[in-house]
């Protein structure tokens, strides 16, 4: 695997804190070949950039951001 | 009732979100393949009589968990498919799930073990993992030759749906959802906090529709293993093993590998 393998924190450690996420890069899915993958669903800068109407993708990145400290509010 | 873990919501006012069943993929269908992985084979089971099987012993126990599954709006243009991807794309994703063994009964396909162990090692120890995978492996293997009877030559999707919908209608509860719009996910979640899920409609609607999140409740999966095999540990890993592999494969099939993944303990 390469860095895209995260690991489990030891079960001890994490039982005494309240739920925390841990962001562990993205779903490594074996998919070379864009052929494989196109049409899937995807979020990738450009479409992110799209899809929020923002200019740039250093914007979209940030967005991405945004939604990752969100999300900790609906779980 | 036990939900998908897709993140298109349902059309309509949100759901009461403190009451929102766990999500896992393709909802209780899939997971009753894993009840017979683990529970061996007979010589007529298929995919649907494997989740009405399933659904029974689950109301015989009386556990409080609702079989349930989805399908989504556009189901009435491809009546031969059931909108939920995990059901759907199931013979592409079992066939990932096969990709992990070589022929000679090592790992081939690191991604789907690495991954489900990871995923497993809040559950169980290395050992027993590595165990129930070789075991998955073997029932795979028998899926591969059973696979015309096992799937109904290709006409189990919309089978289940209307399984589930008549389980559904005897309890007088709403067992199928039918999720709107296009996928618009951005991540995946896998929430190993036991008791505790997605409001997977409420944070869509925080950004207007344009962001959702895959969740795979994984502290389910041993849950429900514990309340069917109890007593039995090795049959007990083999059903939450094959849940994790699965799960894996799903997020590989329909994604294009851009999608970041959380893990929330």
């Amino acid at each position: 695997m390469s860095e895209r393998y995260f690991a489990m924190p030891n079960q001890s450690e994490i039982e005494q804190k309240p739920a925390e996420i841990t962001w562990a890069g993205r779903l490594d899915n074996g998919h070379e070949n864009p052929a494989v993958w196109r049409g899937k669903i995807s979020a990738n800068l450009p479409f992110i950039k799209e899809r929020f109407s923002l200019t740039n993708e250093a914007e979209a990145l940030k967005k991405l951001d945004e939604l990752k400290a969100s999300i900790k509010e609906f779980m | 009732m036990v939900r998908c873990i897709d993140g298109r919501g349902e059309d309509g006012p949100l759901a009461n979100n403190q009451n929102l069943g766990t999500q896992v993929p393709g909802g209780t269908p899939v997971t009753s393949m894993g009840y017979r992985f683990a529970k061996g084979w007979t010589e007529d089971c298929n995919i649907v009589s494997d989740f009405a099987e399933y659904r029974a012993l689950v109301e015989s126990l009386g556990l409080p968990y609702i079989s349930g599954a989805h399908q989504d709006e556009h189901n009435a243009d491809h009546p031969e498919n059931t909108g939920c991807g995990a059901i759907d794309k199931m013979l592409e994703i079992v066939a990932v799930m096969r990709e992990s063994q070589t022929n000679d009964g090592g790992v081939k396909n690191y991604r789907v073990y690495e991954y489900a162990k990871a995923i497993a090692s809040s559950h169980m120890d290395v050992q027993a993992f590595d165990q129930a995978f070789y075991a998955v492996q073997d029932n795979l293997d028998t899926l591969e030759k059973l696979s015309d009877r096992y799937f109904k030559r290709g006409q189990f999707r919309s089978d289940i749906v209307e399984e589930v919908k008549d389980g559904g209608e005897r309890i007088g509860e709403k067992t199928v959802e039918t999720s709107a719009g296009e996928h618009r996910e951005v991540f995946l979640m896998v929430n190993q906090v036991e008791g505790e899920t997605f409001d997977r409609d409420g944070f869509a609607a925080s950004t207007h529709g344009l962001a959702q999140a895959f969740n795979y409740d994984a502290w389910a999966v041993p849950q429900r293993a514990r309340d069917i095999f109890t007593d039995e540990p090795a049959k007990r890993h083999i059903m939450m093993v094959t849940n994790f592999m699965y799960a894996v494969a799903t997020a590989m099939v329909l994604t294009d590998g851009s999608l970041e993944l959380g893990i929330r303990q």
